[in-house]
């Protein structure tokens, strides 16, 4: 498994999905909030150890919702099974803000100061996505020196593709890959964490990726700007 | 002379020190806590709560009036011992069982305690053992249960369920909350109530204590 640990310097975190992810959509935080985002943005580059990896497997779809990858068959659904169709290699991969990042959202929580703790909530889930930016980035220059294209990434929880099959994900990796750990409902530690696949070939081509082709309505993202 | 304005303005744009300082002042001078909690605080809390309503405010604001009226409601509560309307009700909130997610459940618990309710944090992967052994322990009025999965919001019904085996049903309101959830949801399992933001949701707690 190749990984990455990483400092934030080494991420590029996009602020306006910081302000989505706070439930501001079309406008900015006052003054008095920028400042205590600021601040939190402070401590997360003083603390945050974000980590990252992936592996690469062969593999292909077995009818239209199903994927096996080294032994392992996993139901990722017609949604995404459509779009890794093409795909001849598949990277799999882990994000992760990391161990002290999630300590640092406890040590906030403990304090009572549930500002603090739903700026620094924000914060980490843009630092998760960005460290998944990160990793897809090194995915896809991998897949570009064999002149292969890569698919957008896809996670267990969206389109389709069951949460619990998060566990059928992880056996693939080596033990508690970059720290991350599952408990018995498949969710990971630490909290802002991100598990997902990406597909590779020579005939992908890379189509839209959003809200638009999940339609799970109850997404937390479909309703953070309501 | 304490300037009660100052008081609802400050809770308003969730300034706590300044509101924190006109309380002590207020009591100082012998100013009836009810009237103070009343008149100036929940009318603040009331305003935010309309504006975040129509979109003019967010949920930092929220919280941070809600923040500014407990450390005000902390410093009148003492002087309002033994009368029945020195809290809202009691209320026990957790994610239940198998969802790690904890911050909307936090603010719910932040702007009830804000808006005078005494609240029990369980935290997060809350079993419905535990839920029923809270509101016995604590005799609560209401119990909110959180979850963000469609794989975790199901567990709702077992907590329902408990209560019910518990013969509890009838003296706990039971509300729930989080993305997935939804009114016919709460419906189909038996809760009293649902809510989609930390506004409506202290709304409708009030709503539910009122029909006792």
């Amino acid at each position: 498994m190749q990984t990455f640990k990483l400092m934030l310097a080494d991420l590029t975190l996009n602020k306006d999905e910081i302000y989505l992810n706070l439930g501001y959509g079309g406008t900015l935080p006052d003054k008095y909030i920028m400042e205590m985002l600021d601040n939190v943005l402070k401590r997360a580059h003083e603390i945050c150890h974000p980590q990252a990896g992936y592996i690469l497997c062969e593999g292909g779809m077995s009818g239209k919702d199903k994927i096996n990858l080294n032994g392992v068959s996993m139901k990722i659904g017609q949604i995404i099974g459509n779009y890794l169709q093409p795909a001849s290699l598949f990277g799999l991969f882990v994000a992760t803000a990391g161990k002290e990042y999630d300590d640092y959202l406890q040590q906030l929580k403990q304090s009572g100061d549930i500002v603090s703790e739903f700026l620094a909530d924000a914060v980490g889930s843009e630092i998760a996505e960005a460290t998944v930016r990160y990793v897809i980035g090194k995915i896809t220059e991998e897949a570009a020196t064999k002149s292969l294209f890569s698919t957008n990434s896809y996670s267990p929880g969206y389109c389709g593709w069951h949460v619990s099959e998060q566990k059928q994900l992880f056996s693939i990796f080596p033990k508690e890959p970059c720290g991350i750990k599952l408990n018995d409902s498949c969710l990971m530690y630490p909290v802002k964490s991100v598990s997902g696949i990406i597909g590779i070939g020579l005939k992908i081509e890379l189509k839209p990726y959003g809200c638009a082709i999940c339609g799970l309505k109850t997404c937390y993202k479909l309703r953070r700007v309501n | 002379m304490a300037d009660l304005n100052i008081l609802y303005e400050s809770i308003l744009s969730g300034k706590l020190e300044p509101a924190v300082a006109i309380t002590v002042e207020a009591i100082e001078e012998g100013l009836d806590p009810q009237i103070i909690i009343n008149d100036f605080m929940i009318k603040a809390m009331e305003e935010i709560g309309a504006r975040f309503e129509c979109g003019k405010a967010y949920v930092p604001n929220l919280l941070m009036s809600a923040r500014a009226m407990k450390g005000s409601l902390d410093l009148l509560k003492p002087l309002l011992k033994g009368d029945t309307s020195s809290s809202m009700g009691k209320v026990v909130i957790g994610t239940v069982k198998g969802d790690l997610h904890d911050i909307g459940k936090n603010i719910v618990a932040s702007m009830l305690e804000g808006c005078g309710f005494e609240v029990i944090n369980l935290g997060v992967d809350v079993t419905s053992e535990q839920f029923v052994e809270a509101v016995k322990v604590h005799n609560a009025d209401i119990i909110c249960m959180s979850a963000l999965l469609t794989t975790t919001m199901i567990y709702m019904k077992e907590v329902v369920e408990a209560i019910e085996a518990a013969g509890l049903k009838n003296k706990v309101k039971i509300m729930i909350g989080g993305a997935p959830v939804s009114q016919s949801f709460a419906l189909k399992i038996g809760a009293t109530g649902f809510s989609d933001n930390a506004n409506s949701a202290v709304q409708k707690a009030k709503e539910l204590m009122a029909a006792n």
